[in-house]
């Protein structure tokens, strides 16, 4: 029986998807079967660039039901913020890291669905590898939206194309023919639909809105964010910590999480992209500038909470008081 | 359908007075079963006011039960589903709208006449309709006293009826 807590592995193999993106085998050490996990679900992973421990989320892709090894896909980004980077460029096979237990925060809505339709930009397919998996398994109906820049640049193509015919749309902006992947498929969906998004913060919100403008109720709405929405100024704040009275300086620089963490408070998180309410703190003093997906727009008035991730003081409010 | 399906029941919460406009929805569906409908259909199609699509389905001899399944399920997601209808009648064309895959919140349902309320025996798991405001009861089938109490299954489609011995009751 494992224990609860970080898991560690190995590199076992890496295998080269697209030009940009590389899919990393990790086998657990201790040799046991790793922890189950249902389609959707992502790992944390930690791995150390000197003194530096970068921590990021990856979903996994690799079949739910084999648990002798986790597979997740990297996309190197264009303006890494270290972690792409460094997983393309630095991490070999035989490499040591270590990682969390499967989470879910991007379920499928099993029960109540009568059609699953998913829609992936770039390497927003990852999730939907093991939700389709799992619905194959269940013998359910569901259908996949996936855009990419060329058929070259599609991470899985022909792993999507030959395992479930007929049930895949390609979308390239850049191929010879280019075809765009738009909202407008969602108004043929029929009665009992779910849908869900993966992708950038743009494309997600873009079909969110016209979801809701179709008519879909939120419950079949479904979406997963890979970065948090950067609107908005990022002035700086202090907050109070009621329970001990310490004072932590928010700068412009850092999220209210990472000023926490920074100064040894045991602050509870997730996602840092304010998609799951795992950083969820209350506010006894203070105003708040919501910048999450988490909260609908009645919770954030009724609510007295802040997804510390993602969320700051308002702009006219200097001062924070939380429930720490 | 699975287990735990929505089902019709006296405290619905798609249960209505009277229907509303879903402002949030491309298409309203309304599903009349009561000959002469008027008092309710009537003042609803003035509110929708051709500001959305809307399409009216009276059901007679020559449209069936098994034609509603047929149009429900050919439904696009956006779809607002109202039911007006005798009791029996709107059960059945519920249950036909949670098959092809509604849920409570894209449904209204305007029942007209005396609602159903069902309790089920926890003893023998025997169901039976009971009086709307009857707060006890005895099984049909085993003859145990039940108490009815405030949760409805939907597995079972009734309030638990919680089996007791009347003569262990305090008289006050």
């Amino acid at each position: 029986m494992r224990a609860f807590g970080k898991i560690k592995v190995f590199v076992e193999k890496i295998v080269q998807e697209t030009k940009s993106v590389k899919r990393f085998h990790l086998y657990p050490v201790d040799l046991e079967l790793l922890p189950a996990f249902t389609g959707g679900s992502h790992i944390a992973t930690y791995v150390k660039n000197g003194d530096q421990m970068i921590e990021r989320n990856y979903s996994l892709v690799s079949h739910p039901t084999d648990r002798t090894q986790y597979a997740i896909a990297i996309r190197k980004e264009d303006h890494s913020r270290g972690g792409s980077e460094y997983w393309h460029d630095m991490v070999k096979v035989g490499d040591y890291l270590e990682i969390s237990w499967p989470k879910n925060h991007f379920p499928l809505a099993f029960k109540a669905a009568k059609h699953h339709v998913f829609y992936a930009a770039g390497i927003g397919i990852t999730p939907f590898m093991t939700m389709m998996e799992d619905l194959t398994a269940e013998g359910k109906s569901f259908e996949l939206h996936y855009a990419a820049r060329t058929k070259e640049d599609c991470a899985f193509y022909y792993e999507l194309q030959t395992k479930y015919p007929g049930q895949c749309h390609f979308y390239f902006s850049r191929s010879e023919n280019p075809t765009k992947m738009t909202p407008v498929t969602m108004a043929e969906h029929r009665i009992g639909t779910h849908v869900y998004f993966c992708g950038p913060v743009s494309m997600v919100n873009e079909f969110r809105e016209a979801a809701e403008l179709f008519g879909y109720p939120s419950h079949s709405i479904h979406f997963e964010l890979f970065a948090a929405t950067d609107e908005g100024p990022k002035n700086p704040f202090v907050v109070t910590l009621a329970n001990s009275d310490k004072k932590v300086e928010v700068s412009e620089e850092e999220t209210l999480l990472e000023a926490l963490l920074k100064a040894g408070v045991e602050a509870p998180y997730s996602c840092k992209v304010g998609g799951c309410g795992g950083c969820e703190v209350q506010v006894i003093e203070g105003e708040v500038d919501h910048r999450d997906h988490f909260y609908k727009e009645e919770e954030r008035h009724t609510k007295k909470v802040i997804l510390t991730c993602c969320s700051r003081a308002t702009e006219l409010e200097k001062e924070l008081v939380l429930e720490l | 359908m699975v287990y735990n399906s929505p089902v019709l029941f006296d405290q619905s919460e798609t249960i209505v007075e009277s229907f509303t406009v879903r402002q949030d929805r491309r298409k309203l569906l309304i599903i009349s079963a009561v000959s002469k409908d008027t008092d309710i259909i009537k003042p609803f199609i003035y509110d929708i006011n051709g500001l959305k699509e809307y399409e009216l389905i009276e059901m007679n001899d020559e449209l069936q039960f098994e034609n509603i399944s047929e149009i429900l399920d050919r439904q696009k997601m956006g779809t607002q589903l109202y039911i007006s209808a005798k009791w029996d009648d709107a059960g059945k064309i519920f249950t036909a709208a949670i098959e092809a895959g509604f849920s409570e919140d894209e449904i209204q349902t305007h029942i007209s006449g005396e609602k159903r309320r069902y309790v089920y025996c926890l003893k023998c798991y025997h169901l039976q309709e009971v009086e709307a405001e009857e707060t006890d009861t005895i099984c049909h089938h085993c003859q145990i006293s039940l108490e009815i109490g405030p949760f409805f299954s939907r597995e079972r489609k009734g309030y638990i009826g919680y089996p007791y011995n009347p003569a262990f009751v305090p008289t006050t």
